[in-house]
């Protein structure tokens, strides 16, 4: 899905290459392409269910951490309200910059920083609750 | 600059500080702490999320499906 995604995105900015004025800003240009289009194959995506028994599955992996702080934080990721996720992704994923990600997501610059600092705020106590807030 | 400004600006994007945040940086121990802290937040965050699928997900996945 992910591939087919990266293809037709590469695709649509291919034929609409002649709307990008600004070459500087291609790159969150891209990222706003490809961000409509998942949203168009997720509202098209009908998946097959099938029940799969996860014992099964040999999903053990050595390379990544598995250690109780990781999965704290992965939790509290997965938790994030997505107007505080997307930023983040789009910065840690992607290599956005801020005004870059404000470019993609349809905020200012300003918003995009508050978002990205309230969300590592939150993913940061979950590791060092005892440090509670700083800044804002 | 104030430290909890440096801080708000450092934890936003710790690749885009400007010159007022590196200034305050080097002459600021408290925030040369907080950077050593938060650089091993960004680096297990960073873990996290680039994490690659483990290889043998997508066969054992199939291989599942099919069964």
């Amino acid at each position: 899905m992910a591939e087919d995604l990266v293809q037709e995105s590469c695709l649509r900015a291919w034929k609409s290459l002649d709307k990008l004025r600004d070459t500087s800003s291609s790159k969150a240009w891209l990222m706003t392409i490809l961000r409509n289009e998942h949203t168009r194959q997720y509202v098209r995506y009908r998946p097959d269910r099938v029940d799969l028994d996860l014992d099964m599955l040999s999903l053990r992996d050595t390379d990544n951490d598995t250690s109780p702080d990781a999965f704290a934080l992965k939790q509290a990721l997965n938790e994030l309200a997505d107007e505080y996720k997307e930023p983040l992704l789009l910065q840690v994923i992607a290599g956005l910059s801020c005004e870059e990600i404000a470019s993609v997501c349809g905020i200012t610059k300003s918003a995009t920083m508050t978002r990205l600092f309230r969300a590592k705020q939150k993913l940061r106590d979950v590791l060092r609750p005892e440090e509670g807030q700083v800044g804002n | 600059m104030k430290c909890e400004d440096f801080k708000f600006e450092y934890t936003v994007a710790p690749t885009e500080t400007s010159v007022e945040v590196s200034a305050h940086l080097a002459s600021c121990q408290q925030c040369q702490l907080f950077v050593e802290q938060e650089k091993q937040f960004e680096q297990k965050l960073n873990g996290l999320i680039n994490t690659e699928v483990p290889s043998g997900l997508r066969h054992s996945l199939r291989e599942s499906v099919l069964a």
